[in-house]
Parts: C-alpha cells; structure tokens; sequence
C-alpha cells in the first residue's frame, strides 16, 4: 500500500519542490540548448557527408552509395538524438540530486525537531507503538519491527516526492 | 431497467439485515471470504470496495469460495464483502426490447467508453409503462397468466404475468394509461406485481408443459430452409473454424429469420463485430412491423475482453430472457456466438477451483453443461395456456477446426440440427459455406409433415431431389479430379453441372445484396424448382443426341443471377426467367 | 512508475522457483506491482499472484537467482503496474518494461494508467472506415489495413516478417493525420533488435515512434508486460491524443510462449499443446484493445506478428489469434523461395474490414474491384498450374498458358518490392492494372466496361497479335 507522506512532513518539503524546479529549469536549459546545438551540427556535418558520398557514387556508377549514405545518416541521428536525451537525463539526475539535498538541509533548519517528531510518529502509526525508530545518516527516520521496515529518511521522501510530481519535470523540456 | 446486482429493491429470502463478511484470500477470480449466517450456495456477493459482483461456488467450513465475476486487480484480504442473500438475478421487463447489455444484463448504453470493473449506475433512461388491463378486480387468476400488458420503445406490447407459482384473487388492477416504470399494477393474493420482474438465471421459467415444434423456423437463408430447416423450440449447433462466415451467418439469421424476439448473446467474441451488429440493428427496418428490427432484440454484448467469467453467465441470461418472452407466448430465437468461448470459460472456472480435468483440460461435467443448456430450447405451452417457443443457436468454434474436440464433439450430440460450416467452401467464397455433407437436420421428417399441412406438400421431394443432386456431383467431382471432366459419360457431365447450378443458383446467398440477402419461403421453393426443370431439360438434351460439351457451354448466368435479380419473395419472377431459360434451351438442338 | 511510499516487508517465508512468498503483509492487494530491493541494493520487480490472509506471493519477474531471503526488502505500490502516458514516450526506445534504452532520462507522463486496460464498451465503438496505408504494394492492394483493425501477419521462421513489420511501421501513414507507431518487440535476438532500431531511425527521430525491445535475454515474464505498456501507451496517444496509432506486435508466438512458461510455473492445468486455458482471453485482451471510439478523434490499429510452429496454422495461437483478428496476412515459403518480397500467400491473406476501408470514397473507386479480380485470376492461375503439374504444360490451352503467365507478373511486377521503398497506392492500382492487362478482356468480368476500356484493355487475339503478355 502507498502510504502517504505525513502532512507536515509534506508541508516542509514543499519549498524543496518548488524551489527546485525553478533553478534546475535555468540549468537545464543551457545544457539542453548545448545538446541540441552539438546534435544539430553532426547532423549537418552528416548531411554533407552523405551528400559526398552519393556524389562519388554517383561518379563511378555504383549503386550501393545511397545504402552508405543511409547508414551514415542513421547513424548521425541517432548520435545526435542520444545527445540531447543523454543532456536530459544528466538535468534530470540533477534535478533528483538537488532535491535530496535539499531534504538533507532540513537537518540544520530550526523546524527538524518537529519534522523528526512528525516522521517517528508517523512511522509509529504503521508499524506500531512497539517499532524501534532510529535516526537516519541523511536526517528522517528509519523505523523496524520483526518483518516490516518503514524509510522515512529524508533522502527516500525526497524521491517519493519527486516521483509523484515526476510529470511536472517533463518542463525541463518540453516547450 | 438491467440487472438486479445492485438494486435494493429486490426480494430476498428474509429481511434481516445481512452481516457483513470479510476477504481472506484473493487468487484471480476466486475471492476467499468468512462465513456469515444466511448465505447459500449460488448467492450473489459484492466484494471489495469496487462492489465487484459475484458468485458462491462453495462453501467449506468457516471459508466462502466466491467466483467474481470481473477483473479483481488491488482487491485485498482484509477488504469487505457484501452476501446480497439470493442468486443472480435478472430484472425482466418490457425495457430489454431494442437494449444492449453486458453478461450480466447490466445496461452499455449508459455506461462509458471503457468499462472499469464494479457495479454500474443504471442510467437508462425511466420512460414510463403504458399498461392496458386484460383482467377486472376479483376475477380468479394463475401462475403466468397474463394481467395487462404495456408498450415498448418498438411495435411490441410486452405481457405483465403473474409470477410463476403465483396466482389467486386480483385484489386491485392499475387502469389504462401511464403508470411510473416501477408502479405496482396489480396486487394478486396479497404480493404486488410490477411490470418488471425479477428471475434467477440459471433457473429454468416453468411451463405447462413441452410440446413438439411442427412448425418450422424461416431463416431466410436458402440452405437451411431447403436442406437443414430447423423447428420452432429446436437446437442448432453451426460449428465453424475461423473466417467460415460463422458471424455473418448467424447476423443474417438475426436479421431475417420469422422470430417475435431474437436474443443475440455475443459470447466471447470481436468488439468490431458486435459494434457492426448493433449500428445495422437499428439501422434496418423489420418486413414484419415496419419497426426497427433493433426493437425486436436484446443484445447481450459480451466481447472476448469483457470479463470470462461474466461470459460464463451470458448464455444463461440470454436464455432466462428468451423464457421470458416465451412465457408470453412468442417465438424466441436466440443465438449464442460463441459456445465455445462459453465452455471456456468453464474450463478456467473448474482449473482455478482445482477441478480434475477431463478432455483437454475441460471438466468432466462439460457434457451435462452443454446438454442442459440446449434443453432450455423447447416448443411449450405456457402457464398461462399460450403457444410459445424458444429456438437456440449455439456457434462452435472447434480450435484448428479440429471437429473431434470435447466441445464440438459433445454438441454435435444434442442437437436437432448441425449447419457445419466448410472452410475449402468459404475459400471458394461460396457464402454462407454450410456444408451439405456435414450437416443434418433431424427436425425434417416432422416438418415435411408441417409443410404438408401448410400448403407446400411438394417441400420434401424437393428437399430430397436437391440433396441427390449434390451428393452425386460430389462424387463426380472426385472422379473428374482424377481422369477429367471429358472422360465422362454425357449424363455425368450433366449431373457436374447440376451441381454448380444448384450450389451457384440456389445455395450461395449474398448478404451484401439487398435483394438476395433475405429469401421468402416461396422464393426459396420457386429458386429451386426452377434450377431443377432446367437441369432436366439438359437432361433431356443429352439424352437426345446433344453434346455434352456444348450444353455446358450454354449461358446460365440469367438462371444464376435470378437470385439476386428478383425481390425476396418474387416466386412470380423467378417463375417468368425459368421460363425464359427453358424456351431458351428449347432453341438447342443437336 | 510510482515507486512505494511506505511499508517494506522483511520476512521472506519462502523462495521456490520464480516465487518469493512475504509473510506478515497487510492490505496487499492480488495483482500488485511489487518492488524488491536485495541485500546488494539490486531492484527487481515482482507480481503478486496469491494475496492469502497475511502472506503475498509474489513472482519475481527477474527471478529468484541470487536472492538470500535475509536482507531482501519488498515494497508493495498499492496498484496493479502502472505506467506514466503522454506524448513523453514518442522517441524513445525502452525495454520490455518501458525503461529507456536510449540514454535519456525515464520516461515520464502527467498522468498514468493501468497496464491492463480496460475493455472498451462494444456500444462505444465506432465501426473502422479508413484506410492506413503502408506503402507495401499487395498488402494496401489486397489486404487494407483499417484504422481500428486487428491484422495479424501469419509467418514461419526463416521469413522475412520482421523486415515487413518494420517496413510497415516505417512507413504506414493515415492520409495526412498525426500518425503514431508504437512497435513491441518481444524475445527478439540481438542482432533483431538492432535491426530494428535501424529501420525505425527516421521515424523515431521524427518523433513518431515508441520502441519497445524486450530481447530474448531478458526476463520471460516481461515479456507478458511488454505488449501491456505498448497498448496503454498507445491507446492514450489515440484516444487522448488524438493520433492515429499502429501498434506491431513482433512476435506473438513468443509472447504465447512465455505465457505457457509462466502458467506452467504457476502449476495451472495446461489445456491445447500445454497453453494455458485462457490463452484465447489473454491474447483477446491485447488484440481487442484496438479500435475507434464515438466522439473521440484517432485510433489504434493492431499488427500482431506470429510466426507459425512448423507452419502450422492450427496450432493454437495463429488459430487463437485468427478467431480474434479481423484477417490475416499470411507470408509463404514458397514466395519466398521465388525471391519474391514480400512474400505475400494472396490467396491465404484476408482484410475482413477492407470493404470499409477501401473503394470509393476511402482509397480509389476501382481499388475494390482491381484486388477482387487479382485475386480471382490468381486463384485461376493456381488452379491452371495445378493442372500443369499433372498433365504438363504443352497439354494447357493457350489461355490457360495466359495465366501462368499472369501469375508470373503478378509476382514480379505486382508483388515484389524493395523492403525500404514505399510505394503509393496509386502506383500500387496502376501495377496491379499492368499486370491485370495481361489477360484478355473477357476474363476480367470482374471490372467494370467503362475502366477496361480506359485502361485500354485487349480482347484475346489482340494480345496474341503482340505475342505471348510481357512479361
């Protein structure tokens, strides 16, 4: 079952998330801006080089210079492609590291004793009064009984927060 | 109007409030719940939040088996159930003419463009019921006989009937005139009755009792009705590999055949398909009433990625609502497209609840199920003392068109008809592809005596001619596979052609055509008489001298065309260019 | 995908073969996605298959191999699996399980559904009416694809049905409307997949393409869920989007297989050659998610591809599979032996819906007649070199001779085509007209005077007179 993250807890990432789509925005777009300016010149460089191929072909009569342009042209666009979606994974990637690190700023703000508290309760709630909570490294909580564990550390609800909004990091892209 | 799953309105064996039951396993269909007090085996539950309809199927000590009738995905032990504390019903009533429903006559038209697991809204829309009395207060009235009746969306009125079992004093009778949908129009013996009804599906409605159709069925389809007719309450198995036709034969036969209500239960079949049938419905008009032939038939649309188990219950909710009918003394046909996908449903059903597999992973009781199926076919008189029939037409769809297997094997048994379908015919586009060696009708003996009685006496000997015909061009067509057409004596090469007239001039019928796609029983007759005289003006021919060879070059196609060149019952036309071809042959002389 | 908040589950009762068994679970569901974090901090995913009181079992979709049930976490995601939709997916090339393949970062969506869909309601549908056409000659000639259809190609191994698929899902387009193809692949061989990549380059590129390749390599059960996303996929780009969507299907006989190893695991009883019972409803719940709907723009048509065990058509899943589908294209060795391509069996080959999807109005006023009377004449032609065989063709009259002829230039001028050239419609009828021509007019009874005459059709000793028909 999908648990819902604590209220409060929610609460205290949110300017995590906003914040954070803002500046991988400004990021991403000159890495993307980048990849798409590289991808565009390997395509016209193919381009040319196919056209010189089929001239040459074309000289000496041969009929599978069209097959080698092709090949060269796939090539380039696919080249060119993984350029620009290898930019977009790398501000995506991005995007997922600030927003852990974010959450584990919280750790020095003067609201984590009470977001601490909020999480141990929470965990408490769906394992139990007898679950044994303890701190994690990255801030939040991880809470255990015999056969069920619970994460609450900052870092995994930094993730599952991201993951519920993963649509809205299509932006970083999409015009 | 629809089903009953979730209507609260409908009666129950107490009235204690039902107690609340819990999941305890969930594996596919088979739900595991406690037990609670007053359940029964066959009852109808809700489960889960979703209200997923379904069925008891067993019951062990203090653990419930409950088939669910839809997709069960996300439903966990833990979760509620709902016992509704009686079978599957289904509300009969006046508003199933001309609507499409789901295997569990739940209402489509109402429903979304996808159709998500759990109970559905009834959304149809509440006209209001117009009665008519047949019956004043205080007269004395049984089980099944008629009370009133009121009016549908088409030409048909539609019986109120006291419920089988019932019957006594009439204590009050609405008056004529509009009545809410749900209104209690009479109370008999003490109990309100509606125009609507409710009928558990796999109880069979009472009769006084059966009788043996006499009176045949008219297709419309020259094959059948010359060769394999089938009585009015018969059975009929058409067993046919993929893209014989099977559908489009069955479709013509829905359009056509000289039924009151056709119920066309789409078992397991294409979405496409079903959307064809139900936008030509309504489109086309009944010859009959003028009416839209949609408001004589209820569709039950059960396409191959609606729920299995669902499918399993369609073939009974078609026939409860055929009964229903009958009950009011109509002629009922229903189709079933496709047992086999029905008796698949089975099988998964038995292999999920650990059944021991007999024949190919079938259960052992697959047999008794088909039998029972088709005895709910019958010609009856009703409880309310009128002539009414159900007829059945199951299709069979043999895998590899292996004609051998369980589900084909077992039908073939208790049938009164096969109509096989031959695929080296529907290669040929020889349509519909009813083959005439591999198919039978048993109802003919007493149909020939019917037709005798209704004017045609002439029927069997036509019947029998025409299938001599065939079976000995059949024969030569072997022996022409093998040493040629020429090397046959000239009154063989006669019979290979009396052949091709008889399967290009008599059998084959064209859906698409406008005209050739129904045929009237008079047309039907006068199509072969006519194909007959000038196969034995040929005969003739040979006989006098004439080469073979240039009485097969002879032009038949004005005798071929005759079919499509005449209207559905033209008897008069096809007469006239019998004519026209005989005085044309009488021109040939040797 | 949404990955679980929440509970994990420690205590693996037991592993047997593909299943782990989770004990002390609360609230899960059957059906479930499940993620599984090992010891190691390896991912895989699960299925749960049995949801008993307290105990989950769940198929491990990577299998078992490896796993020490100490340390093994699993994190159940409420739902059955879910996949983001939306125009995300177009360009991309992902596994079987819809992770990318290409570089790029997951595929995402503003919303998502359910693999499994639900069925659409029959009285929702619209009935298919137009064409899509694929730029292979005899298949748009005699075979239309309609918009909506479900049409399987039938093959044998050794066949050229993945150039095919991968000629038509380069090429097929809806006259001018957004066009979509979502191609799963499904146990392909390495070498197949990058074959594939490489047909489908431009198309991808040009944002038009969904790739799906789960290879032979991967897990089997994957393979049960790569069709699933391709489908979910693109019936939100149609159905919400607005395209119309072909999706290829390549090859169902593995998926069928895979289907037969998992029921076996599962301990099911095996029914036709050791399939599970519910193979027609399963391979029913992909195909049928093909199709148009009331007041909704684009569709989704269906190419599965399968290739037939020892050519056997009745084998269970083309036989299956022809009961659901809307026709069939069936390729022939024999063909293929002639050097023909595509190697198209005519006769075999069927488009239950062509008559909607084509004739006037839809393609040409003479596309229904022209492919009725090729067909008709090579069914002619096959009966003539039937007869051949047995007597010899010095024995055959001078027409009959006409059509070993025809049947001749119906392959090689009519059929053949170059497996990365599209041909137009037109050309396509035009061919077909040539070839027909070489007939003498009266056995084309099958068209009409007026188009005989345009195209200049020849009464018998008019073609004698020019000789034998060209060639």
């Amino acid at each position: 079952m999908t648990t819902p993250v604590p209220e409060q807890a929610a609460q205290a990432l949110s300017p995590v998330r906003e914040g954070l789509l803002r500046a991988a925005r400004t990021d991403a777009e000159a890495l993307l801006a980048d990849a798409d300016r590289e991808a565009a010149a390997l395509l016209e460089h193919a381009r040319a080089e196919a056209r010189a191929i089929l001239d040459a072909a074309r000289r000496q009569g041969e009929a599978d210079g069209s097959d080698a342009a092709r090949d060269l042209l796939v090539r380039a666009r696919r080249e060119a492609r993984s350029r620009t979606l290898a930019a977009r994974r790398e501000s995506f990637e991005e995007v997922r590291h600030e927003a852990a690190e974010r959450a584990r700023a919280l750790r020095g703000t003067d609201g984590y004793a009470a977001l601490r508290e909020e999480l141990e309760r929470r965990a408490r709630v769906l394992l139990g009064p007898a679950a044994e909570v303890s701190e994690h490294a990255d801030g939040g909580v991880v809470a255990r009984v015999p056969g069920r564990r619970v994460d609450l550390s900052l870092t995994a609800l930094a993730d599952r927060a991201l993951d519920r909004v993963g649509g809205q990091v299509l932006s970083l892209w999409e015009p | 109007m629809g089903a009953v799953t979730e209507d609260p309105g409908a009666p129950r064996r107490d009235t204690g409030r039902r107690p609340v039951s819990r999941i305890l396993r969930v594996t596919g269909p088979l739900v595991e719940m406690e037990y609670t007090s007053g359940i029964a085996m066959y009852d109808l539950v809700s489960i889960g939040p979703a209200r997923l309809p379904g069925e008891i199927v067993a019951i062990s000590g203090r653990v419930v088996t409950v088939q669910a009738y839809e997709y069960t995905g996300g439903l966990a032990p833990g979760q509620t159930a709902l016992p509704r504390g009686r079978p599957l019903s289904v509300r009969l009533g006046p508003g199933l003419l001309g609507g499409i429903f789901d295997g569990l006559l739940r209402p489509l038209s109402g429903a979304g463009d996808w159709l998500s697991p759990g109970a559905r809204r009834h959304t149809s829309e509440e006209r209001p019921c117009s009665f008519r009395p047949f019956v004043a207060r205080g007269e004395r009235v049984a089980g099944g006989q008629a009370l009133g009746d009121v009016r549908t969306a088409g030409p048909l009125r539609v019986k109120v009937l006291v419920p089988p079992g019932g019957g006594g004093t009439v204590e009050e009778i609405a008056g004529a005139g509009d009545h809410p949908r749900d209104a209690v129009v009479a109370v008999v013996g003490g109990t309100g009755i509606t125009a609507d009804a409710l009928w558990p599906v796999r109880r069979p409605r009472p009769v006084r009792e059966r009788v043996a159709g006499r009176e045949a069925l008219s297709t419309g389809q020259r094959v059948i009705d010359l060769l394999f007719p089938v009585a009015r309450g018969g059975t009929v198995a058409v067993p046919g590999g993929f893209g014989t036709g099977k559908t489009m034969l069955l479709q013509q036969i829905a359009k056509w055949c000289d039924a009151d209500v056709i119920v066309y239960v789409g078992c397991g079949e294409r979405g496409n398909e079903m959307a064809d049938v139900i936008t030509e419905l309504s489109e086309l008009r009944d010859p009959r009433t003028g009416g839209s032939l949609a408001d004589r038939t209820v569709t039950i649309a059960n396409t191959s990625n609606m729920p299995m188990m669902a499918r399993e219950a369609s073939v009974h909710t078609g026939m409860t609502v055929a009964e229903y009918f009958r009950d009011m003394g109509l002629d009922v046909v229903v189709i079933a497209d496709s047992t086999s996908r029905w008796a698949e449903a089975l099988r998964e059903f038995a292999s999920r609840t650990g059944a021991l597999p007999a024949e190919e992973g079938y259960p052992a009781g697959l047999a008794s199920a088909i039998a029972a199926f088709y005895e709910r076919a019958a010609a009856v008189t009703t409880l309310g003392g009128d002539r009414g029939s159900v007829t059945v037409i199951g299709a069979v769809s043999p895998p590899g068109g292996d004609m051998t297997e369980p589900v084909t094997a077992h039908t073939e048994r208790f049938v009164r008809c096969l109509w096989t379908l031959d695929r080296d015919l529907a290669y040929a586009r020889h349509y519909p592809a009813v083959s005439w060696a591999g198919s039978f009708s048993r109802d003919v003996p007493v149909l020939a005596a019917g037709h005798r009685t209704a004017g045609d006496p002439a029927w069997s000997g036509r019947r029998d001619r025409v299938g001599a015909v065939l079976a000995e061009a059949d024969r030569l067509a072997d022996l022409v596979d093998l040493i040629g057409i020429a090397a046959l004596p000239p009154r063989e090469r006669v019979s290979v052609l009396a052949g091709r007239l008889v399967r290009e001039g008599v059998l084959q019928q064209s859906a698409l055509s406008q005209r050739d796609a129904y045929c009237g029983p008079e047309k039907t007759a006068a199509l072969a008489d006519a194909v007959l005289a000038v196969v034995d003006r040929c005969r003739e021919l040979v006989d006098a001298g004439v080469p073979a060879a240039s009485v097969e070059e002879i032009d038949f196609g004005p005798l071929l065309r005759t079919r499509e060149d005449t209207g559905p019952h033209d008897a008069a036309g096809v007469a006239e260019r019998r004519d026209a071809m005989l005085a044309g042959l009488r021109e040939v002389r040797p | 995908m949404s990955t679980a908040g929440g509970i994990e589950y420690t205590a693996v009762r037991e592993l047997r073969g593909p299943l782990a068994i989770i004990e002390g679970v609360a609230g899960v569901g059957w059906d479930e996605y499940a993620h599984i974090t090992l010891h190691s901090g390896e991912r895989r995913h699960g299925v749960v298959l049995d949801a008993d009181r307290d105990l989950a079992v769940v198929q491990v979709l990577e299998g078992t191999a490896g796993i020490d049930p100490e340390g093994v976490r699993a994190a159940f995601s409420g739902s059955p699996l879910r996949v983001p939709v939306g125009t995300d997916w177009l360009g991309r090339v992902c596994n079987g399980r819809g992770e990318p393949l290409d570089g790029g970062p997951p595929v995402l969506g503003s919303r998502d559904a359910e693999v499994g869909g639900a069925p659409i309601n029959p009285v929702r549908r619209e009935p298919p009416s137009e064409p899509v056409l694929t730029g292979v000659g005899a298949v748009d000639t005699l075979t239309t694809l309609v918009r909506g259809q479900k049409l399987p190609v039938f093959s044998v191994a050794g066949l050229p049905h993945l150039e095919l698929a991968a000629q038509i899902a380069a090429q097929a387009t809806a006259a001018g409307k957004a066009f979509a193809v979502v191609f799963a692949g499904m146990g392909l061989t390495h070498a197949d997949a990058s074959f594939v990549r490489d047909a489908l380059e431009e198309r991808s590129a040009a944002g038009e393409l969904v790739l799906l390749l789960n290879t032979a390599d991967d897990p089997v059960i994957e393979r049960l869920l790569t069709p699933r996303i391709a489908l979910t996929v693109a019936e939100h780009l149609a159905f919400t989007g607005g395209r119309h969507v072909l999706v290829v299907l390549n090859d169902m006989t593995t998926y069928a297989e895979a289907l037969r190893e998992v029921s076996a695991a599962r301990g099911e009883i095996p029914a036709r050659r050791a399939y599970p019972g519910y193979l027609y409803s399963d391979l029913a719940s992909l195909y049928e998610r093909c199709g148009r709907i009331r007041g909704r723009p684009g569709s989704v048509t269906v190419l599965p591809v399968l290739t037939m065990p020892a050519g056997d058509i009745t084998h269970p899943v083309p036989d299956l599979t022809g009961y659901i589908t809307e026709g069939q294209i069936v390729l022939s060795p024999e063909t293929h032996a002639r050097g023909v391509y595509p190697p198209l069996d005519a006769l075999s080959s069927l488009s239950r819906l062509m008559r909607k999807g084509a004739g006037p109005g839809r393609t040409r006023d003479d596309h229904l007649d022209v492919a009725a009377q090729l067909l008709a004449a090579l069914a002619r032609a096959r009966q003539v070199r039937d007869l051949a065989d047995l007597v010899g063709q010095a024995a055959l009259s001078p027409a009959d001779r006409r059509y070993l002829d025809y049947e001749e230039a119906f392959l090689r001028d009519f059929t053949d085509q170059r497996s990365d050239e599209p041909r137009g419609l037109d050309a396509s009828l035009e061919r077909g007209w040539r070839v027909l021509l070489t007939l003498p007019r009266s056995r084309l009874s099958m068209l009409p005077a007026a188009l005989l005459d345009a195209h200049g059709a020849k009464d018998a000793d008019a073609l004698d007179d020019h000789g034998e028909a060209p060639r």
